[in-house]
């Protein structure tokens, strides 16, 4: 084997493990009716008795999330590093601004559910579209990384 | 990090291996097969290799009632694998630049 050969060899295991590092499109609708749940619960949890809301979108929406990883974990036969800001260098500002859309969302949905729900509801439709998505960006930049072979995994 | 040759990744689908494994946490043993092209024998065989060098780690479970056989790559096998490809690439520019050379 030459040299480029070697290389080529090695390109085309990096491209093999992208195609499969690849998130499948139900695992998206998923993750989305989960950051939409945990994005706006305010908005239903403050038209519900107490405690109810959230037994009924804020651990449901996680309980989503978690199915979804886990089938993807099970279906796909790798897994891959959950320190997404240490181990892929291109993922880093996407995760700052998937980090800085759902924070800022779930805030301004919780102080203006209450007094202003037209305004939580603008921030839920703006917010949650936002977070997912960074988080598609993220995943195109973890599968870049993967294909220069720039993760950083220890 | 150094370029150095590392003969360990120089047989059979090691190196593929390898590449398949550096940019995964852990992948399974028929990902891997399939991804190398190689049969399951010949998987297990250099697998085997890779563990005895220090440079895989295997761990063995269960989905369901089915066995399943998990491999990734230790800090030392992911050090020696970028060691050996930042050789390869120099070698590769040096080659070039040797092919560059040659009259046409």
């Amino acid at each position: 084997m030459t040299t480029n050969d070697a290389l080529a060899r090695v390109a085309e295991q990096r491209e093999r493990l992208a195609e499969r590092a690849r998130l499948p499109w139900w695992f998206w609708v998923l993750f989305s009716v989960a950051t939409v749940g945990l994005v706006g619960c305010t908005l239903i949890q403050d038209r519900l008795p107490a405690g109810v809301g959230t037994w009924l979108v804020v651990w449901p929406s996680i309980l989503v999330y978690l199915v979804a990883e886990w089938l993807v974990r099970r279906t796909r036969g790798i897994s891959l590093s959950r320190r997404t800001f240490r181990d892929y260098p291109s993922a880093r500002l996407p995760s700052v601004l998937f980090l800085v859309a759902a924070l800022v969302g779930m805030f301004v949905v919780m102080v203006t559910a209450h007094v202003r729900p037209d305004i939580a509801v603008v921030a839920l439709v703006v917010a949650a579209p936002l977070a997912v998505g960074a988080m598609v960006w993220v995943q195109h930049a973890m599968l870049a990384d993967i294909r220069t072979g720039r993760v950083r995994t220890p | 990090m150094t370029p150095a040759r590392d003969p360990v990744f120089e047989v059979g689908p090691r190196l593929a291996i390898g590449a398949l494994l550096q940019g995964a946490a852990w992948a399974d043993f028929a990902t891997v097969r399939d991804a190398v092209g190689a049969g399951d024998s010949v998987i297990s065989k250099h697998a085997r290799s890779l563990e005895d060098a220090g440079y895989l780690e295997v761990r063995k479970g269960a989905v369901g009632r089915r066995p399943r056989t998990w491999f990734r790559l230790t800090g030392p096998g992911r050090s020696a694998l970028e060691s050996h490809l930042a050789w390869l690439t120099s070698l590769s520019g040096v080659l070039e630049g040797t092919d560059a050379d040659l009259p046409s």
